[in-house]
């Protein structure tokens, strides 16, 4: 905010929850808490991007969910330029059902002209940041409640490529396409697996849209196996993208694809260390995965 | 807990006398500091709605009358009268009880809430119901003022003042989101209390004439039409009154008889909606309340005696929730 005065930034309601305080006592004509008002909060920033802002709506995953329409009548259809900022995405643990992430990539993918992404880290979360206010038009960034992983944070932010993932490992008749906070364990999952002598390849996605498709394609025509990992439901999800994809390139019965994430049930409260093993997100559940 | 180990259902609590709310809800606020202080939890908003959760089960007929609690995250108190006192160190942990409300945990809970501005929809729409079976119940819904401010909340007042069927509508007004509630309803909000600090002592002056003896009703209700001829006269735009609501208040939420008594007003108004407006103050009881607001909504365990987080002893990376904000 401090390079570019056009960035506004947005909360309902959630100041402390989302670090829009920060900002708010820096920059107190510059932010803006809108109260318990997620559709109101994403109307009024399509209207300020209309007149050449950057509005920055840093809203929870399952909080936007409340402000669909908005993002797709108001944003989406008019193209404009808002940023959604969505903490919380995945599982949230103690508060349970109503508010774990699980959703968005679902609900985002699908809108023409969105771009969404996620990082694998704190690192990569400041890369995205530059990268989406870069980019003129409506864009979203997923990422987690809780600790980052101990990624570098003092270097200079990286403007990223639209639509262009990142190749971590490279090898064998595997390849892991991870999304967001599901990169780390695949890493540690292929670093299990090379250790049994099976090469993995990892990617790291970054982006669901647009997908990366020059790199998704050739590893269907090279690999056996595709594994996706994700930390969202299934149905509609990054592994479904990915799929899409290859049936679009005529390429589904080339190779073998298996898709991780959250499956299609109510997900109850309870700590997400926990909650993620349950259903095989973390890097033992992708390495016994892989093995099977 | 003297009082609160024989409540076991809100029928246990509507057994005992007027007299002793105080009482239950002082052991309940103990208990709920004492459990949070060990496990963590919505501590803030909980505290601010013992008196409330108290009242509300003693003045209705629960599960009979419908209570639909907004968010839910506040209704600890309602969990621990509604037979589930037992497991509240169980709540947010995985097998545990909800943090919020669900209606597969328990009949108290008429509708499953998490997110905020739901519950005025959602009572309309079960009073709607009740009036089409035939049936008298009363249904109730208790939402916070920055709640009250929601999109949807707003468009539920519109379209219950326009059914005029019989809904009364708790709210809990204690300035405060999770951070301090924003906006022009605040105001206006604000504005109703100063204009009821102006004849506060007519409240005063009627609760006391109300417990007199002989002739304390006959006065209390004299005192109350002077009162409410004030309150048409002062409460700038009467958002309320002009859309078709009834208002009753407001009335000290930490007051569970004084509640009671507003309650049981507001079930004699059978032509609308009503809204009992209650001021509270969130984390009341919890200790050094005033320091932070953050701190006291949501906690992890805290000493009991100073309020200080009790902090895990590893250190963690940064937040990405903190990376962002400083990124920004």
């Amino acid at each position: 905010m401090e390079r570019d005065p056009k960035i506004i930034a947005l909360t309902a309601a959630m100041p402390d929850g989302t670090g829009i305080d920060k900002v708010l006592e820096r920059y107190p004509e510059r932010a803006f808490d809108v109260g318990i008002a997620e559709q109101h909060c994403v109307t009024f920033a399509a209207g300020m991007s209309t007149e050449g802002l950057k509005p920055v709506c840093a809203i929870y995953s399952t909080f936007l969910q409340r402000a669909f329409d908005q993002l797709v009548h108001d944003v989406c259809l008019q193209d404009l330029n808002v940023k959604f900022c969505m903490d919380r995405a995945g599982i949230v643990g103690g508060d349970g059902p109503t508010h774990h992430g699980l959703l968005d990539i679902a609900y985002l993918r699908g809108v023409p002209n969105m771009v969404a992404m996620a990082p694998k880290d704190e690192g990569e979360m400041r890369d995205m940041m530059l990268t989406m206010l870069e980019h003129e038009g409506p864009a979203a960034m997923r990422y987690p409640r809780g600790s980052g992983t101990g990624a570098d944070i003092s270097r200079e932010p990286q403007l990223l490529e639209i639509g262009k993932a990142e190749l971590l490992r490279d090898g064998g008749e595997v390849a892991v396409v991870a999304y967001g906070s599901m990169v780390h364990p695949a890493l540690a999952a292929a670093e299990h697996l090379a250790k049994d002598g099976v090469e993995a390849t990892v990617v790291n996605a970054r982006f669901v849209k647009p997908l990366d498709a020059g790199l998704l394609l050739a590893l269907a025509r090279t690999k056996r196996l595709i594994v996706t990992v994700e930390e969202a439901y299934l149905a509609g999800g990054f592994g479904s993208a990915v799929m899409e994809l290859l049936e679009e390139n005529g390429l589904l019965d080339r190779v073998r694809v298996v898709r991780m994430g959250v499956p299609d049930r109510i997900i109850t409260h309870g700590d997400p260390k926990l909650l993620l093993a349950k259903y095989g997100l973390d890097a033992d559940g992708i390495y016994t995965r892989v093995r099977e | 807990m003297n009082l609160l180990q024989k409540i076991n259902a809100p029928a246990d609590l509507r057994r005992l006398s007027p007299e002793d709310l105080p009482d239950v809800a002082g052991e309940i606020r103990q208990y709920i500091l004492e459990t949070m202080s060990r496990v963590g939890g919505h501590t803030g908003a909980s505290l601010g709605a013992v008196e409330l959760a108290v009242a509300l089960h003693y003045a209705f007929d629960t599960p009979r009358d419908r209570l639909v609690w907004d968010v839910g995250h506040q209704a600890y108190a309602h969990k621990i009268l509604t037979g589930r006192r037992e497991q509240l160190p169980t709540i947010k942990q995985y097998g545990g009880l909800s943090g919020f409300l669900r209606r597969d945990e328990s009949e108290f809970d008429t509708f499953g809430a998490g997110h905020a501005s739901t519950s005025l929809s959602a009572a309309l729409g079960m009073a709607i119901a009740r009036d089409q079976k035939g049936e008298d119940h009363h249904v109730v819904a208790l939402i916070g003022d920055s709640s009250l401010a929601g999109g949807m909340a707003m468009e539920a007042v519109n379209q219950a003042g326009h059914l005029k069927t019989r809904l009364v509508v708790v709210l809990n007004d204690n300035e405060m989101s999770i951070a301090p509630a924003v906006g022009a309803l605040t105001g206006y909000l604000n504005r109703i209390r100063e204009a009821h600090g102006y004849h506060r002592f007519k409240d005063e002056v009627g609760d006391l004439l109300h417990d007199a003896p002989l002739f304390g009703e006959r006065l209390y209700q004299a005192a109350k039409t002077v009162k409410d001829a004030i309150a048409a006269a002062v409460l700038p735009g009467a958002l309320v009154n002009e859309l078709g609501f009834k208002y009753i208040g407001y009335v000290d939420g930490h007051n569970p008889r004084a509640l009671v008594r507003a309650l049981e007003e507001a079930k004699q108004i059978k032509d609308g909606p009503v809204i009992v407006h209650a001021l509270t103050q969130k984390g009341k009881g919890f200790p050094s309340r005033e320091k932070n607001y953050y701190a006291w909504h949501a906690t992890g365990p805290f000493d009991l005696q100073t309020g200080a987080a009790i902090k895990a002893s590893k250190p963690a990376p940064p937040q990405y929730t903190a990376v962002f904000g400083d990124t920004l």
